[in-house]
């Protein structure tokens, strides 16, 4: 269980990053999704520990992230994807993975041994562990990456961006593995492809300029475009400006766009059933005003 | 605790492979080795006189034989100051052997000013490395301590030193007994035990800690050359280097020792009292960068 109150976050040189956001998060996986800048990593890195906000509480299973010890608790259960994530690459996969888990305070080297095979295998870079990690792809690295934080049986895990830069099929077993580690632990996530949320996450949040401006189920925000998607079939000119174009499809007949708005000056419009990026694109918006929520 | 010990044995044993195949450590001793095989071609030549082969005492007088190089013995007397108590077992000693055993430490004074050199710019990148390789958040995700971490850092680099030196101690070992008649090996062992070994972690340890006051590996090189002068002023300081002759022959005023074997644990005792003001700087910078660390963390 996460809880953050008035949580507030100011860099230095007077970005303000986050402005007051409570947040209570279950176990389960916990999606965090939001336009760039809009401070998802900034969140996650209080969460870890790494950063101490300008104001408000975090607790993470209890341990009080105000205080030192409290914090060195949470990491001890903690497991961190960082976004932007560099390896030693002058050692293997084996090697890295064992001197993580040291740090990360796996005493006994045949309890290390058995979770790095489980790992490696579980991110399919068996084969490459002997391999110095200069010599990965960026995919391959992400997945070490990805491997790192599942050491140790992390309680809580978080996961800034896990999936950029991963091939199709490797994204969806990743996200595969994280739904089934899910039972027992808080997972937090955060993604720009709205569609690893709706794969796996029950519960998310959507973040804006330092505010969370959606709370709930993926259906829930699903919900909330439902009656303003629409598909339009348009010859070969665009629709109108105050149109949100989501997506358009060219066919034999002409261009189907499928958008967000006033379609009253197209009567051929079909009500589409939205999904979620639907939902989040109606969310951003309805927050730019652009369009008013129903 | 057990946890802290188990930390720091992992970053020794992870960051001191890292160090070795980044090649860091080698290119140090390396260049230490190369160095004193230079300097030490240059500087040990066979005085002027010829070798030494033995010294005689009587009364105040000081009769050094030496055999020339056309094969003839060349007797040279002086007569010590009245104060001055000469070291009586001079007389029945191996004298080639402490002549050219001593003359090949002395050898090493010089020599030093190579690893003072070469440490500094080279050590104080090995904590900005961390962040130029993007690792530095997941460390400190970790439930680590700062004191464990630089614990694990200098460790590891000691531990480093410890074997690239051992390497290099034998090479120049074995390279002096192709330049001299006989050595004591011995006492060639316990200085750089006591002497070598401990100004290069003081050093090693100094650039390593004050490195990570910066992020940045283009900060840490002008850190690297700020600490200089500092591993400078240390090797020069620290080994009572230039009295080491004094235990051979002691200056006015000062007693003798009463044998060998005391004389060269006396010269071995000042290098190490020598040293003890730059120990206490490296606890001191160590202290400092720790609560550094604290404070950037709070
Ligand atoms: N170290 C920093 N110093 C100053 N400002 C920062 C720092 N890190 C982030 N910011 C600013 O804080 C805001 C939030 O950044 P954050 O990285 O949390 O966004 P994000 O939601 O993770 O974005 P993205 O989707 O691009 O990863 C941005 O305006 C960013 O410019
Ligand atoms: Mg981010």
């Amino acid at each position: 269980m996460i809880e953050v109150h008035g949580l507030t976050k100011t860099y230095r040189g007077g970005v303000k990053a986050l402005s007051g956001i409570d947040l209570t998060i279950g176990t389960g996986m916990f999606g965090l999704v939001g336009p760039n800048g809009a401070g998802k990593t900034t969140l996650m890195r209080i969460l870890a520990g790494l950063l101490r906000p300008s104001n408000g509480a975090a607790r993470v299973f209890g341990h009080d992230l105000a205080t030192a010890a409290g914090r060195h608790d949470a990491k001890a259960i903690l497991g961190y994807l960082p976004q932007e994530l560099g390896l030693y690459p002058n050692l293997n996969a084996y090697e890295f993975l064992d001197y993580m888990a040291i740090l990360k305070g796996i005493i006994d080297a045949k309890e290390r041994r058995r979770q790095i095979d489980d790992l490696l295998g579980k991110v399919h870079l068996t084969d490459a562990a002997k391999r110095r990690l200069k010599t990965y792809s960026g995919g391959m690295k992400r997945r070490i990456g990805i491997a790192q934080a599942l050491l140790g049986n992390p309680k809580l895990l978080i996961v800034d961006e896990p999936t950029s830069g991963l091939d199709p099929e490797e994204r969806v077993r990743f996200r595969n593995l994280l739904s089934d580690m899910a039972i027992d632990r808080t997972i937090i996530l955060s993604t720009h492809i709205v569609e690893d949320i709706s794969q796996s996450c029950n519960d998310l949040a959507v973040m804006k300029a330092g505010a969370v401006v959606f709370r709930g189920a993926p259906s829930d925000l699903i919900r909330a475009a439902r009656g303003h998607v629409w598909m339009i079939q348009n010859g070969a000119t665009r629709p109108d400006e105050r149109l949100t174009i989501v997506s358009s499809v060219q066919l034999a007949s002409g261009v189907q766009y499928r958008v967000m708005g006033d379609v009253s000056a197209y009567p051929n419009a079909q009500l589409a059933e939205p999904t979620l990026e639907d939902g989040y694109l109606f969310l951003m918006r309805t927050e730019a005003g652009t369009l008013q929520p129903v | 605790m057990n946890l802290v010990l188990l930390q720091i044995g992992g970053m020794i044993r992870y960051e001191a492979l890292m160090q070795f195949r980044r090649r860091m450590l080698i290119l140090i001793a390396a260049f230490f080795t190369t160095g004193m095989i230079i300097l030490g071609s240059g500087m040990i030549t066979t005085p002027s006189n010829g070798d030494i082969l033995d010294v005689e005492i009587d009364g105040n007088q000081i009769t050094t034989i030496y055999r020339q190089p056309n094969g003839e013995l060349l007797y040279s007397h002086h007569m010590l100051p009245n104060d001055t108590e000469f070291p009586r077992w001079l007389a029945d000693a191996d004298i080639p052997m402490i002549h050219d055993t001593w003359h090949l430490l002395l050898t090493y004074m010089p020599g030093l000013i190579l690893l003072a050199v070469a440490i500094p710019p080279l050590l104080t990148e090995i904590i900005p490395l961390d962040a130029r390789f993007k690792m530095t958040e997941l460390i400190w995700t970790k439930p680590l301590s700062k004191a464990a971490f630089l614990a694990g850092k200098v460790l590891s680099v000691w531990f480093g030193f410890a074997g690239v030196m051992a390497v290099a101690a034998v090479i120049l070992f074995v390279f002096a007994r192709t330049q001299f008649r006989t050595l004591d090996a011995w006492l060639y062992i316990r200085y750089w035990i006591v002497l070598i070994l401990p100004l290069t972690f003081v050093v090693s340890g100094y650039s390593v800690l004050l490195g990570g006051l910066t992020r940045s590996r283009r900060a840490s090189l002008f850190i690297g050359l700020a600490v200089l002068p500092l591993a400078l002023w240390t090797f020069m300081g620290s080994a009572a280097m230039t009295s080491m002759m004094n235990f051979l022959y002691p200056m006015p005023g000062t007693p003798a020792y009463e044998s060998y074997e005391a004389t060269a644990a006396g010269m071995l005792m000042s290098v190490l009292t020598g040293l003890m003001p730059y120990v206490l700087l490296l606890i001191a910078i160590w202290v400092g960068m720790w609560a550094i660390l604290r404070v950037r963390d709070a």
